[in-house]
């Protein structure tokens, strides 16, 4: 099964598949590119059981837009408006690892 | 992708030359060790490595470029069928004995700094890629480049795994 969409108001969840990797990226960037500027993103990983270091580079592509879209070129920081959630515990650790906790919000 | 199996030396070799091919065969392998999921992710990030700044000398300011221009995963197949690479190959050995799994994968590459990946680097944290070797490095019990970098050695001991459940 692949990425689900759902949206309500200015909030687009995205749901990903059980493997998230580079094969997903068509899908996982049509699930974001037309959104406004002003648009928060749920990124719901609770079906996520694989995850490979190319996915950090969707991750990472990701943000670099919608940090754009918001007028911001270049922020090290934490964009409010994306926020992961319920990401399995080793999912999490590879978080961590690549010091993702200090660029993504992670609830 | 092709292999040659002996249960008497419990050693298996393949070898593979695209991307699709070190998914299938990551999965596969990954079958046969302790965790699933962790030996997959260790293997593939050390195979799709040897394929990429390996075998296609796709160095890490191209790979920057390419992922930035959504342009990765066909440079990866244009470069496949470069003359000089259409018969290179990545050489994989399993072998398996009651203490451990060890994985030797070989590419026919030029080698690489592998010395600047094995750990994460906190000023490299909003670059699309290079995280591969640090993450594997975790999911392995021992992991150490050859030479300049073309050959990695990976085990996972298996009597460890064993005791700590």
């Amino acid at each position: 099964m692949g990425i689900t969409v759902s949206k309500s108001h200015n909030t687009i969840t995205i749901k990903l598949p059980e493997r998230f990797d580079y094969q997903s990226r068509n899908e996982f960037v049509n699930s974001y590119k037309t959104s406004p500027a002003n648009t928060i993103f749920i990124i719901d990983f609770s079906d996520v059981l694989f995850l490979d270091s190319s996915a950090l580079g969707l991750l990472l592509l990701f943000r670099d837009v919608v940090s754009k879209k918001q007028g911001n070129e270049n922020e090290s920081h934490k964009i409010e408006n994306i926020i992961f959630m319920n990401c399995q515990p080793k999912i999490l650790r590879l978080f961590q690892m690549s010091q993702f906790t200090e660029i993504f919000n992670i609830l | 992708m092709t292999g040659d199996t002996s249960s008497e030396s419990q050693e298996i070799q393949y070898n593979f030359r695209t991307l699709d091919d070190a998914h299938l065969l990551a999965n596969q392998l990954a079958q046969l060790c302790p965790k699933p999921e962790s030996a997959e992710l260790g293997l593939l990030e050390l195979m799709i490595n040897a394929i990429e700044h390996g075998n296609l000398g796709i160095s890490y300011k191209d790979k920057s470029v390419l992922i930035s221009q959504d342009q990765w995963s066909e440079e990866v197949k244009a470069r496949l069928e470069w003359p000089e690479n259409i018969n290179k190959k990545v050489f994989l050995r399993m072998l398996r004995n009651k203490y451990e799994i060890r994985f030797i994968i070989q590419d026919q590459g030029q080698g690489f700094a592998w010395q600047d990946y094995l750990n994460i680097d906190p000023n490299r944290v909003l670059h699309t890629h290079g995280r591969g070797i640090a993450w594997a490095k975790t999911t392995f019990d021992y992991l150490e480049y050859q030479g300049n970098g073309n050959e990695v050695i990976a085990s996972i001991y298996i009597i460890k795994r064993i005791e700590s459940i």
